[in-house]
């Protein structure tokens, strides 16, 4: 029975990646722009799959870094930038913040539902900040940050010296989403994303075998929050306006929700750590499991 | 009797460690030297500081004073993965595995660290012979006995290949069967100037596998030496049944 569905497996991907790109073909535009933000959405999805799923990390600072790509990329887009700039800050800008916020949280030990609180937390604080920057002489460059208001006019993606229209932008987000999907189902699949599971099944018997738990959940975190950017910046460019919306939790569970329905496999393991570090549960408890069946 | 082995030759060396919690004494003033290639036991009743002990010796826990050297290296600040990394291979009193993953994946992190870097196949193969879990590889940990779940612990730190192994009680909670083949796994980890620490309370299982013994009562050093010399002294016996005159005089 399980061999009959392995053989398929590989027959109903191929369908399934025919379908996310022929759908373009196929719907109006107007379906197509919304289908649009559910694909970049997916991606931002993937990372909180990657970084609360395989890795059981509770961060609720995707959000944070899909915000500070978009911010990231609509700064640098108006202010004249090539796309490929504006990306590649759409993906460092996130990537150095994980990296500051994610230092002090790994490597001060806060793990579990404090984990939480603080990114939470970090995501409450960026979005009044943005909130506040109203004035004109909060601006980077040419560009006013626009406080609650936000940044309009937010240019599209260029490749090649071409502008891509909406039908261009939803290929692009859905090559972008297979690619992320790709890349991730290799790294949890290498080693570095055998021993993230490990850690994440139990910290201390990792670290006693000699893995420095701290490092590779900054890893992990910087991986995701990479991947939050990128969609941030596709969100920011698909709309041509980001505003602080984007930074506040509500994203995050649109995100988590896109997740649980897109990859409820990847996050089974994440809700199941998540629901042990609220309650005080044990691995054992009858009923969770420990982390079935992720995608390994 | 040989002279005696220098720090650094040695597999423990600690110097007048001790841990305090507030006002409480754990470890107080221990001297311990385990030579490389020594199968040694620390006994002691409950509340003796050996779990204490054995937690510091892994990086689980600082010292309040005093100096630790694992396998020639002071350790003092050193991390639970800078500490692994030395050639230690440690069991956790509670059974420490990745529920969520399988015997052979749980197996291949650990083998990932082997101190000689070998291939990781070969080296899941071999410990999965030496553990006879063949059969269960494929099995999740969550979803196996108790014994089961120990032996695979036991043969995650065998994959590191050690040259300390720290077991803290590895046969609680076992059948006697199981405990009897527990035994006969610890004494088949010997070799190659591999030093073995077990911190146990089942005597009987002690006088089966160790030549030498350490008892600890609180938190000090109160007998060292050959096994039988030590469990038939009477002021470890008293400790033992409670009776502590010898103890406190």
């Amino acid at each position: 029975m399980s061999a009959r569905i392995a053989g398929f497996k590989p027959l109903a991907w191929a369908l399934a990646v025919v379908a996310l790109f022929g759908v373009a073909w196929l719907v109006d535009l107007a379906t197509l722009v919304t289908l649009n933000v559910y694909v970049i959405l997916s991606i931002l999805a993937l990372s909180m799959a990657l970084v609360w799923g395989v890795a059981g990390i509770f961060s609720f600072g995707q959000s944070v870094f899909f915000g500070l790509g978009a911010y990231a990329y609509a700064v640098l887009a108006l202010n004249g930038q090539g796309s490929a700039i504006a990306l590649g800050a759409a993906l460092l800008l996130p990537v150095a913040g994980a990296a500051l916020m994610g230092y002090f949280l790994f490597y001060g030990r806060i793990s579990d539902v404090y984990l939480g609180v603080i990114t939470l937390t970090a995501s409450l604080i960026l979005f009044h900040l943005v909130n506040t920057v109203s004035g004109s002489d909060f601006r980077l460059g040419a560009v006013a940050l626009g406080g609650y208001n936000g940044i309009p006019g937010v240019p599209p993606i260029a490749l090649f010296g071409q502008e891509l229209d909406f039908a261009q932008l939803y290929l692009l987000s859905a090559a972008l989403l297979v690619l992320v999907y790709a890349g991730l189902k290799g790294l949890v699949r290498s080693r570095f994303g055998q021993v993230v599971a490990a850690i994440r099944e139990h910290e201390l018997r990792a670290e006693l075998l000699g893995y420095d738990a701290r490092a590779h959940k900054l890893g992990v975190f910087v991986i995701g929050a990479a991947i939050a950017g990128l969609a941030g910046a596709l969100h920011a460019a698909w709309g041509g306006f980001v505003g602080p919306d984007v930074l506040p939790t509500w994203c995050w569970a649109r995100s988590s929700c896109c997740a649980c329905c897109c990859c409820p496999r990847a996050c089974c393991p994440g809700c199941a750590s998540a629901y042990r570090a609220a309650t005080g549960a044990p691995h054992e408890r009858p009923g969770i499991p420990a982390g079935p069946g992720h995608p390994h | 009797m040989s002279a005696p082995a220098s720090p650094q030759d040695l597999a423990i060396h600690t110097e007048d460690l001790s841990v305090r919690f507030g006002g409480v004494v754990a470890v107080d003033r221990v001297n311990l030297s385990v030579a490389r290639g020594e199968l040694r036991c620390l006994i002691g009743p409950n509340g003796a500081g050996k779990s204490t002990l054995f937690k510091t010796l892994t990086g689980q826990q600082a010292p309040s004073a005093g100096r630790v050297r694992i396998l020639g290296r002071e350790v003092n600040g050193f991390e639970r993965h800078e500490i692994a990394r030395l050639g230690v291979g440690v069991k956790t009193q509670v059974s420490s595995v990745f529920d969520g993953l399988t015997v052979d994946a749980s197996l291949r992190v650990a083998a990932g660290r082997h101190r000689a870097r070998r291939p990781v196949g070969s080296v899941v193969d071999e410990v999965l012979d030496q553990l006879r879990l063949g059969a269960v590889r494929r099995r999740q940990l969550g979803a196996l006995s108790h014994g089961q779940r120990q032996w695979v612990e036991l043969g995650m730190v065998l994959a590191t290949d050690p040259r300390l192994v720290l077991l803290d009680e590895p046969v609680a909670g076992m059948s006697e069967e199981e405990t009897a083949r527990t035994a006969e796994l610890i004494l088949s980890m010997r070799g190659a100037g591999r030093a073995i620490v077990v911190v146990e309370h089942d005597m009987r299982f002690v006088r089966r596998i160790a030549e030498r013994v350490t008892v600890l009562h609180r938190g000090a050093v109160l007998r060292d030496g050959a096994v039988d010399a030590v469990l038939a002294d009477p002021v470890v016996r008293d400790v033992y049944l409670g009776r502590e005159e010898h103890v406190r005089a």
